[in-house]
């Protein structure tokens, strides 16, 4: 059974590539899925883990496959996730703040770290249109709001409203706020402009509609579906924007499909949506019918594997983010979406031609 | 002797391989948790004979049968009946003779340990292979009370420090331990060496902690 695992897992084409760079040297690492023939859905971008990440002795790090200790500092326990243009927020339930990281301008500052609004185990992170980041403190069972400058200016959560909340996602459309309490195994739904709690669904249960611990939560762009991860129900139920349950897919198991516990979740622009899975250490790609596309991970340090994956987001890009807790990491992935491939058109063709090379030369 | 140890632990978090004697000793060790915590689907109403059944699977993922196996639609070319291999138990046989990722025993505890579906632990600052990134204690607020992942070692300058006892040592009454060495298979010190998932005290520790008994069985203070 093992020794399935270990063949299987060399479906995940794996190429280091070096670039002379003057005196330093420059390493890329390229995964690209699935196999070719198939045609490239999906390629690994980059990993993040904090102030270290934008050090110069990262190459290295990377290269020897292990990220040792950088300076700093860098997440311990990240749990959520979200990402905005060059933006990625993720929150650390063990340090008790969300990292701020500005990919492009290599720097990290820190939301829920001053007094007003400080938080102590956050958990859900999300956005409304007017640039405001809800983060769900699951110790203080409230959700904040902060503006971009890191001020609180919103709170969420009387005494007794929220058991434990954790996964939140905002439909900006219908400005609505959607909160997983995960001890009470409901959603609560409330309207922003309003901060009225408009409706709850679900209950503590193992038919169509209940749940039991819900973690994580991500709406369809497309048609403001919501898809929850019922994670000890060891499955993903799907409802329509007013909480009417739609479907379900997944259940205990160790084959692809199914799940033993799922955390994060995710969907793209094309409505597939991703989930992890921490005790596979792996994320499983389904379709909306709740189909097995892509399976990827596994347990290790280097990119592309994954130690207890928590949340995941999807942004408006395509681009894929995973939080890799044990790890201290944060994965970050481009799914090749038609829209993608038709403004990338030569990285698509280089896609293809590293993939054929690998291929070929035994990879 | 690694091998062994490791072994033995897909025994006990694999069904499919478990023995059917052991199986019924496990069961029956195993009706106990379902009045505690451990039991997630207290609370839910349904038959008490179906939720005993199902009271092992959090932890002891169940091999699953293939009826109507198809491959994943974007890698039509996996047609190979192909298995997850749960809480990194491939990384931990590949590497069985080097001391390095983090511990298996800790890592199940992780998978729902997460602040989320269950109280937080994240005190791996100084477990075998994760360097994470090391933070003064205080800024960790969610810190577990006692070290995971370090060797059991009285005669480290830590071990004389925290007056550790040697291995032999003998404990009573503690559940599934007659002596120090019982509590540190592989000479590490993991979640399991205090607690035991399947004990019906509160807090699932192998003894009793009145007058600090548990403390009292490794440290000689």
């Amino acid at each position: 059974m093992i020794k399935r695992a270990l063949r299987g897992s060399i479906f995940v084409l794996y190429a280091l590539l070096f670039f002379g760079c003057g005196a330093q040297k420059q390493e890329s690492v390229r995964i690209i899925m699935p196999p070719p023939p198939e045609d490239p859905k999906l390629f690994y971008v980059d990993s993040y883990r904090g102030e270290a990440s934008f050090t110069e002795n990262r190459a290295l790090d990377l290269f020897l496959g292990k990220e040792s200790k950088g300076v700093g500092k860098n997440l311990f326990k990240p749990y959520g996730v979200y990402a905005k243009g060059d933006i990625i927020y993720v929150s650390d339930t063990a340090i008790g703040n969300v990292f701020v990281i500005d990919t492009k301008n290599k720097k990290v500052t820190f939301i829920g770290d001053k007094p007003a609004g400080k938080l102590a185990l956050p958990v859900g992170i999300a956005m409304d249109s007017k640039g405001t980041l809800y983060v769900s403190d699951a110790k203080l069972k409230k959700v904040f709001g902060y503006d971009e400058n890191g001020n609180l200016i919103y709170a969420l959560g009387n005494k007794g409203e929220f058991r434990r909340p954790s996964g939140i996602a905002i439909n900006k459309k219908l400005n609505r706020l959607y909160v997983v309490d995960t001890k009470s195994h409901n959603v609560k739904v409330y309207d922003l402009s309003s901060n009225k709690l408009l409706f709850e669904f679900g209950k503590r249960g193992i038919n169509d509609g209940e749940f039991n611990f819900p973690t994580n939560i991500a709406i369809d762009p497309r048609n403001g579906d919501v898809a929850v991860v019922d994670t000890q129900n060891f499955r993903v139920q799907i409802f329509d924007s007013e909480g009417e349950f739609l479907k379900k897919f997944g259940r205990l198991g160790d084959a692809p499909g199914m799940f033993a516990r799922p955390k994060g979740i995710g969907i793209d622009s094309e409505g597939h949506l991703y989930i992890a899975d921490a005790a596979f250490n792996n994320v499983q790609i389904f379709d909306d019918k709740g189909q097995i596309l892509l399976f990827f991970g596994g347990a290790g340090f280097d990119p592309g594997k994954f130690y207890l994956p928590a949340g995941i987001y999807v942004d408006e890009n395509d681009r894929v983010y995973i939080v890799d807790s044990f790890n201290a990491r944060v994965q970050v992935y481009q799914y090749v979406s038609e829209k993608w491939k038709r403004e990338h058109p030569k990285e698509y063709e280089e896609l293809k031609r590293i993939g054929n090379e690998n291929e070929k030369n035994g990879d | 002797m690694k091998r062994t140890a490791i072994n033995l632990i897909i025994s006990v978090l694999l069904f499919g391989s478990a023995h059917a004697e052991d199986m019924a000793k496990k069961m029956q060790e195993a009706a106990s948790v379902f009045h505690t915590k451990h039991n997630l689907l207290s609370g839910i109403k349904m038959d008490k004979e179906k939720k005993e059944g199902q009271l092992c699977i959090w932890c002891h993922i169940p091999n699953s049968t293939y009826s109507n196996l198809k491959p994943p639609e974007w890698n039509r070319n996996l047609t190979e009946r192909f298995r997850f291999s749960p809480y990194g138990l491939e990384q931990n046989l590949s590497k069985a003779e080097t001391d390095s990722g983090p511990d298996i025993m800790v890592r199940v505890c992780l998978t729902c340990h997460d602040g989320i579906n269950a109280p937080n632990i994240s005190t791996f600052t100084q477990t075998a292979g994760v360097q994470a990134s090391v933070i003064p204690e205080n800024e960790i607020s969610q810190a577990h009370g006692h070290p995971i992942g370090v060797k059991y070692d009285p005669h480290s300058k830590s071990g004389e420090k925290a007056s550790l006892r040697e291995e032999s040592y003998p404990l009573q009454n503690w559940i599934g331990a007659h002596s120090i060495k019982d509590l540190i298979s592989e000479g590490v010190i993991r979640c399991t060496s205090c607690h035991d998932p399947h004990s019906p005290n509160s807090n699932f520790l192998r003894t009793n902690n009145a007058m600090s008994t548990l403390c009292r069985g490794c440290h000689n203070k």
